[in-house]
């Protein structure tokens, strides 16, 4: 086996962990100051109350539950990339899998932190452990959200010891704290044939395990919605409908974080056009499964006509939530589909302005699941406006911007790249193409 | 203790000793992974 590309490999991914460029210094500073004012919103909301938000009666729920559910979905992209491609050992998924699966690490405490947000009074928290009710479905989701976070970090963790033990051993020049930090987080890794047996086989089951959580936590989050009787909420298609959209903007995410990362690093032989190209055809197959829901989701109601339900759709089709609702269908479909189908549009800068009009979409799409069902309430109210106020908006560019710097942090400490999984890569391919090159000269010789 | 002994009799509070118990089953079983792993790098080294 030649080791030039091997070592040239560790190289080029440590190399962005000995040292940064002003533009990462400036990018940091531009986020934590993002990050400050939504932290000053947050306190000052925390001192006045939940009256400095736009929910009022009856719409009691908006950008922070729309927040909650947009950060959720986008988390699913780790094990979906990770686990599943693992299970179903899809090799392209190898330099995807440390990226996909920090944007689930680093979203998930935004997600469930939204939640926080929204309860206004944190010390009421607690509650659900004082008086947790299992008859409630916000209790199955405190738990599946709960158990998923710490699965993650914990697939998460042991999928990157072999590369925290190749930095203990490759960057002894750091700081005094990054190389203690090295030490005890590779948990005295020795790259041991049965070390590598036993990491597999933890992998191959958590893979497994993360799956069944995935479609469990996003089906229990959509059923906050669904176990109510709420006109556009209440359709038993709300579970794989949430379920196939988090997974769409997940992916959607990862195609434009793997595209910085490869522009930024220069990682054209690590991420190349053929990984985004099978990276597109995924996303353009979860765009078509993203129209087939939203159709029979929107015919069914329409076929009905049940009034509570029409007055939902009427209002988001031509009142009020037309605009969000149109700009969804463009961004979710119209946009994407085409860049995503066609060959030649399908290039890198494609799919990540795909990945973008995704992503925007979907946040927009569950803003007209929340905000038209709360507006149209099956109760003697008429109908409900909501806007939100600079607190609001200021909170969620927060959480947006804490997520970037998370990742920023994450990347200057960690190798984002998985070393060690895109060299197994690298052996496998070197293994096969030795047998093929074998196998003619055996059938002649025989 | 007496609101302690109140809470685990309480069945109304069901919810919150499940989820204690599902998150308290979830790091014992990760910690005892992360060990098993671990161990792996020792018991090569003896061979």
């Amino acid at each position: 086996m030649d080791h030039g590309p091997m070592q040239r490999l560790e190289d080029s991914i440590l190399q962005p962990l000995m040292g940064v460029s002003r533009r990462y210094y400036f990018a940091l500073g531009i986020l934590s100051i993002v990050f400050a004012v939504g932290a000053v919103a947050y306190a000052r909301q925390l001192m006045f109350g939940l009256g400095v938000t736009g929910m009022n009666r009856p719409v009691y729920w908006g950008v922070y539950i729309t927040n909650f559910v947009f950060f959720i979905g986008l988390s699913h992209a780790g094990t979906l990339i990770s686990a599943i491609l693992r299970i179903v050992g899809a090799e392209w998924r190898r330099p995807f899998t440390r990226a996909a699966e920090a944007v689930t690490v680093f979203s998930l405490p935004f997600g469930g932190g939204s939640i926080l947000i929204d309860l206004g009074r944190l010390d009421r928290a607690l509650n659900i452990v004082a008086y947790g009710r299992y008859q409630s479905p916000l209790l199955w989701d405190v738990t599946a959200i709960t158990l998923y976070l710490m699965s993650s970090i914990f697939f998460f963790y042991i999928a990157m010891i072999p590369d925290i033990a190749l930095c203990r051993d490759r960057l002894t020049e750091v700081a005094p704290w990054r190389r203690w930090l090295y030490r005890v987080l590779a948990l005295g890794w020795k790259g041991t044939a049965e070390e590598r047996r036993r990491l597999e086989v933890v992998m191959g089951w958590m893979a497994i395990f993360l799956t069944l959580l995935v479609v469990t936590v996003h089906t229990v989050v959509s059923w906050i919605f669904g176990m109510t009787i709420q006109p556009g909420w209440h359709t038993a298609i709300i579970g794989p409908y949430f379920l196939v959209g988090a997974i769409f903007s997940g992916v959607a995410a990862v195609a434009i974080i793997a595209a910085l990362l490869r522009q930024l690093m220069h990682w054209e032989e690590y991420l190349t056009q053929t990984h985004f190209n099978y990276l597109g055809q995924f996303l353009c197959g979860l765009t078509l499964v993203w129209f087939y829901f939203t159709f029979a989701e929107y015919v069914t109601t329409v076929y009905g006509q049940e009034p509570a339900h029409m007055d939902v759709f009427v209002a988001k089709l031509l009142q009020e939530f037309s605009l969000p609702f149109a700009l969804m269908f463009l961004l979710c479909f119209v946009i994407p589909l085409p860049i995503l189908a066609i060959r030649r549009l399908r290039t890198i800068p494609g799919i990540v302005i795909a990945g973008i009009s995704i992503n925007i979409g979907m946040w927009l799409e569950r803003w007209t699941v929340i905000i038209p069902s709360l507006s149209r309430p099956r109760l003697p109210f008429g109908p409900g406006t909501y806007t939100p106020t600079w607190t609001e908006w200021s909170i969620m560019a927060a959480c947006f911007a804490g997520m970037a710097l998370l990742y920023l942090l994450f990347v200057r400490l960690f190798p984002v790249l998985p070393i060690w999984e895109i060299q197994e890569g690298m052996e496998k391919q070197s293994t096969e193409v030795r047998t093929q090159n074998t196998e003619p000269t055996a059938q002649t010789a025989a | 203790m007496i609101d302690l002994i109140a809470w685990f009799t309480n069945t109304a509070t069901i919810g919150g000793m499940i989820v204690l118990t599902v998150f308290t089953i979830a790091i014992l079983v990760y910690v005892l992974l992360l060990r098993w792993i671990h161990a792996g790098g020792k018991s090569n080294a003896g061979q």
